[in-house]
């Protein structure tokens, strides 16, 4: 994606979202952005914008669903939903998250130019 | 399945465009007024609070477009980022593309150039209006036991051609010479004598005048003859008023009467100067039993080739009960076009092989090499897993870089395509059908990107799957080091296949090579030194067979009594030809045989001293003596083979043998001697039966118009030829000389189309193994700097570096072993071809394999042994430091 000054992985927020949903159920986009922020605490900036194209493909992938719904203060909003596939997605996500974590801290020296064999 | 989905998604969101724009804004602009709402309830302004939503937001616009982005073509942007990583990464390591794209690009182009010659020469249909139609006839026989096929007699033609219902048209043609008179000088030019049907069938009108008539093929009104265009503008400097002017044509005059387009062949890929009547002698118009005739038929439109071929099984069933010449005959259709590329496929498929093979090898180093990149890139990859890269998504990365490969490779072939059509029409020669353009079209184009796409998948998935099963743990945690279980079974499995490949060519070209050299005295059953030949031709008519014997009686005479001849002699066929002039003959004292099983032989009409002139080895009895022919008694004389098939433990000279099943009183001959086998039908062919008989002045007149004269000399054969054809000429100043050549250039124009398959297998299997060469350099190399950590510790606990050096060509020796013995399992064919078509019953084809495995395993053995020395020579020291 062209150069934007916060950087979160990919497939990172692929699964802050899917973890969103799962913890909140059906919440409009602002009610996810607001809730990564809160429970990041600031540590990770993002732009809000950013997660628009995340829902999508995670649309296209049948891992979340959306509907149109009225919000708290009576206003039209998408409503998102995880899926049973998401879930199962998410479990995988986190499950090799937290394995390669662990991996990538006992990394130590800098990676070497690849070049012909 | 996902795929699917998301592009069904993608696709229904392309035709809602506008709503999901509108249904987008909405979104956002809900997003932004609820932030806004919250930035005011933490005590902004509202224009403070639009201003800072907008900020978080992150540029709305350009968030709409990530947004579109992802909804319409994410994956043609990602293939774009994996492209530019591809060429990225190919810039970098220049040494490793050169070479894949080289090695693809041989391997490509000559495979290009194949096709090329394939469409042009066998695909392309025959330029003839609908050629589909045309059909060539042949009858079948049951012939010394088991079933054949062949020429078609002049009274069962009629009979085909007046019962059946479903040619439109149907004619007989024949080719010969035929003497032209030009001014002083007579030539012999090639010519075909066709019916007037042939003309019809092949529905080609003439440039100029027009084709032969029906009422001219018969004798006494066939003085006509139509022009070739070669012919008209060569010899007639393209006359328009030739047609009515008169040419002196076999010793008489005939009338121009029509020169046909350039492009016309007939037959088809035949360099035919001219077409004159075909007319039936008298014998032959009764005489079913002889076959010489070849048969070509145009299908009535909307009749299919089952239904043809079962009313001529039909009408072959009737005439076989009515007339006894006929039992067990058949007929067969063949298209007109499978028969004209015949020998060209064959030639094309053996080429086929070999080019299939070059890239075969050219793909399996291209993906060792991409298994070599992809390990020293493991910890690459596993990152971009750990970082949400799928699987596929770690494929594409080598799909698209051997694409990337495959591509630039096909280019470059694509002209190299050019180049290697010029080098295999050169070596080719006239074995493959000249004047027929050979052209690169949009199937060519299309053949080369397909050719392209299949190296490309061959060479770049299964690296791919194999370096892409990684698992991400131990791949992160080796963390640079080389060492570890990579995947040395699909190395293996490489090299196993490389050798294996180049072992099958090199066996193919060394068999070749060795039927080649089989062509001496033993193999062929005569000296074929020091003996010069030709073709000599007489205008005859019928009527007139004395006059021809006298004749080829006298030229013999004529050249024998030249100084510096040996032996001077005429026979009707020369051996190691793919003629046949064959006949059932009867023994007397046997009961005939059942139709179809009783003995047959190659008949060949000969003068007395044709074996000593050839040097065919006496077994039995004697050879021909002059008093044979003034005596009362006929004689003849058999072969080794005639004798043990038909006289097996008993002497046959002294028997009585006739030709035919029914031989009149007269015709009775009693074998004076048995002479040793000859290759009669060609080099490779075992010998026949064959029964010679002598061409005698008393009769009966067996001479051909033309006959080869063979001339044993003591000087060098080709000095004699100017005499020779005074000689000739000095005996009938209308007699033709032509096909002038060294019995050596005999068989070696008959081993040509073999020749030329060897040279062109040598050469392929010379860059085959030169591939294999670097693939098994390649391969051990990269086990070497796998083991280097092992390498260093069994030093450092005492292995000497003689052990070390042997260890690793151990190695090496044993996955080529495995590679010659699967290698072995796939010449198994050529085992079939060599001994049936090549060599024949012999050692040769276990000489040849010998030599190809002992080679292949040298070559192997030679490309392992640089790694090994490089791992004899590591320092063990450093070599555990630097892990």
């Amino acid at each position: 994606m062209a150069g934007s000054k916060t950087e979160v992985p990919q497939g990172t927020l692929d699964m802050l979202v899917l973890r969103t949903l799962q913890h909140l159920g059906p919440t409009h986009g602002w009610g996810i952005a607001r809730r990564i922020e809160q429970v990041a605490e600031d540590a990770l900036k993002m732009n809000q914008g950013t997660l628009y194209p995340a829902l999508v493909r995670l649309e296209q992938r049948g891992w979340i669903k959306s509907a149109w719904g009225v919000s708290d203060h009576n206003r039209r909003a998408r409503f998102y939903q995880i899926t049973a596939r998401g879930s199962k997605q998410l479990q995988v996500e986190e499950e090799r998250w937290d394995r390669i974590a662990g991996i990538i801290a006992r990394i130590r020296q800098p990676f070497p130019e690849e070049g012909a064999p | 399945m996902r795929i699917i989905g998301t592009l069904i998604e993608r696709l229904r969101a392309l035709r809602r465009k506008d709503q999901l724009d509108r249904e987008l804004d909405e979104e956002v602009r809900f997003h932004l007024e609820m932030q806004a709402a919250e930035c005011v309830r933490r005590g902004m302004t509202i224009e403070e609070a639009r201003y800072a939503a907008q900020r978080e937001f992150g540029g709305v616009e350009q968030r709409k477009e990530e947004w579109r982005d992802a909804r319409f073509l994410p994956a043609l942007e990602s293939w774009c980022q994996d492209l530019g990583y591809a060429v990225r990464a190919l810039g970098r390591a220049r040494g490793f593309a050169l070479f894949a794209v080289l090695s693809l690009a041989l391997g490509i182009g000559t495979n290009t150039a194949v096709f090329t010659m394939l469409r042009s020469l066998v695909l392309r249909p025959l330029p003839y209006p609908e050629p589909e139609r045309l059909v060539q006839m042949q009858e079948t026989a049951m012939w010394m036991g088991s079933s054949t096929w062949g020429s078609v007699s002049a009274p069962n033609l009629k009979d085909w051609r007046d019962q059946n219902t479903v040619f439109e048209s149907m004619g007989a043609y024949a080719v010969g010479g035929v003497n032209l008179a030009k001014g002083e000088e007579t030539v012999r030019v090639a010519g075909a004598h066709v019916e007037s049907e042939v003309f019809q069938a092949m529905k080609v009108a003439p440039l100029l005048g027009r084709v032969i008539r029906s009422e001219e093929n018969v004798e006494g009104r066939d003085r006509v003859v139509v022009l070739s265009y070669g012919l008209w503008q060569r010899s007639f400097g393209a006359d328009p008023n030739v047609v009515g002017t008169r040419v002196g044509i076999n010793g008489g005059e005939s009338v121009v009467i029509g020169v046909m387009p350039a492009a016309f062949q007939f037959p088809p890929r035949s360099r035919m100067e001219l077409w004159t009547p075909l007319t039936f002698p008298a014998w032959a118009r009764n005489e079913r039993g002889s076959h010489y005739l070849n048969v070509l038929a145009r299908l009535k439109e909307g009749t299919g080739w089952t239904a043809a071929q079962l009313e001529m099984n039909e009408i072959a069933r009737r005439l076989e009960k009515i007339h006894r010449e006929n039992a067990t005959r058949g007929v067969r259709i063949l298209s007109l076009h499978g028969e004209t590329v015949r020998g060209t496929l064959r030639i094309l498929t053996v080429l086929w092989f070999a080019v299939a093979v070059v890239l075969l090898l050219a793909c399996a180093n291209v993906a060792h090499l991409v298994l070599a990149r992809a390990m020293a890139r493991r910890r690459e990859l596993a990152l971009r897993a750990a970082l949400g890269a799928g699987r596929w998504r770690l494929v594409r990365l080598f799909l698209i870089e051997g694409l990337l490969l495959a591509a630039a490779g096909g280019a470059a072939g694509f002209f190299a395509a050019g180049w290697s059509l010029d080098g295999i029409t050169a070596v080719a020669g006239e074995q493959l059908p000249q004047g027929i353009p050979v052209e690169t079209d949009w199937t060519v184009l299309c053949f080369c990107a397909g050719a392209a796409l299949f190296s490309a998948l061959l060479a770049a998935l299964p690296p791919a799957w194999n370096a892409t099963r990684v698992d991400l743990q131990s791949a992160l945690k080796e963390a640079g080091s080389a060492g570890g279980p990579s995947v040395p079974r699909s190395r293996n499995v490489l090299m196993v296949w490389e050798v294996g490949l180049a072992l099958v060519l090199v066996m193919g070209a060394l068999v070749l090579l060795r039927s080649l050299r089989v062509l001496n005295r033993d193999d062929l059953g005569f000296d074929h030194e020091q003996v010069l030949t030709m073709k000599v031709a007489v205008p005859s008519h019928s009527g007139q067979e004395a006059r021809v014997t006298e004749f080829h009686r006298r030229v013999v005479d004529r050249v024998q009594a030249m100084p510096g001849v040996i032996h001077a002699a005429e026979i009707n066929l020369l051996p190691v030809q793919e003629f046949y002039s064959n006949a059932n003959f009867s023994i007397r004292g046997r009961a005939a045989d059942r139709a179809g099983f009783g003995p047959a032989a190659e008949i060949r009409v000969v003068t007395p001293g044709y074996f000593q002139a050839l040097g065919i080895p006496l077994v039995r009895g004697r050879y021909f003596l002059e008093s044979d022919l003034e005596g009362r008694q006929r004689v003849a004389i058999i072969n080794r083979r005639t004798a043990e098939l038909y006289w097996p433990g008993q002497d046959p000279v002294g028997q009585w043998v006739a030709i035919g099943t029914e031989p009149k009183p007269d015709a009775w001959m009693r074998i004076a001697g048995v002479v040793d086998n000859v290759r009669h039908a060609g080099p490779y062919r075992p010998p026949l039966t064959a029964l010679y008989v002598p061409l005698s002045r008393r009769g009966p007149h067996w001479a051909w118009p033309g006959m080869s004269l063979v001339v044993r000399s003591v000087v060098e054969p080709e000095m004699l030829a100017r005499e020779v054809r005074q000689a000739v000429r000095s005996v009938d100043p209308n007699a033709a000389v032509y096909l002038v050549r060294t019995m050596e250039g005999v068989v070696n124009d008959a081993a040509a189309g073999a020749r030329l398959l060897a040279r062109l297998l040598a050469i392929f299997s010379g860059l085959a193994v030169a591939l294999a060469l670097v693939g098994v350099y390649g391969v051990m190399s990269y086990l070497v700097s796998q083991r280097t950590h092992e390498i260093g510790v069994r030093m450092t606990l005492g292995a000497g570096r003689g052990e070390v050096l042997l260890m690793v060509l151990g190695r090496g020796a044993r996955t080529a072993l495995v590679g010659v013995a699967v290698g072995t399992l796939w010449t198994m064919p050529l085992w079939f071809l060599a001994r049936h078509y090549l060599l024949g019953e012999n050692f040769g084809y276990l000489w040849s394999y010998g030599q190809a495995a002992a080679g292949v395993l040298a070559v192997a053995l030679a490309a392992s042994f640089v790694p090994a020395w490089r791992a004899s020579r590591l320092d063990p020291q450093s070599t555990l430091r630097s892990e």
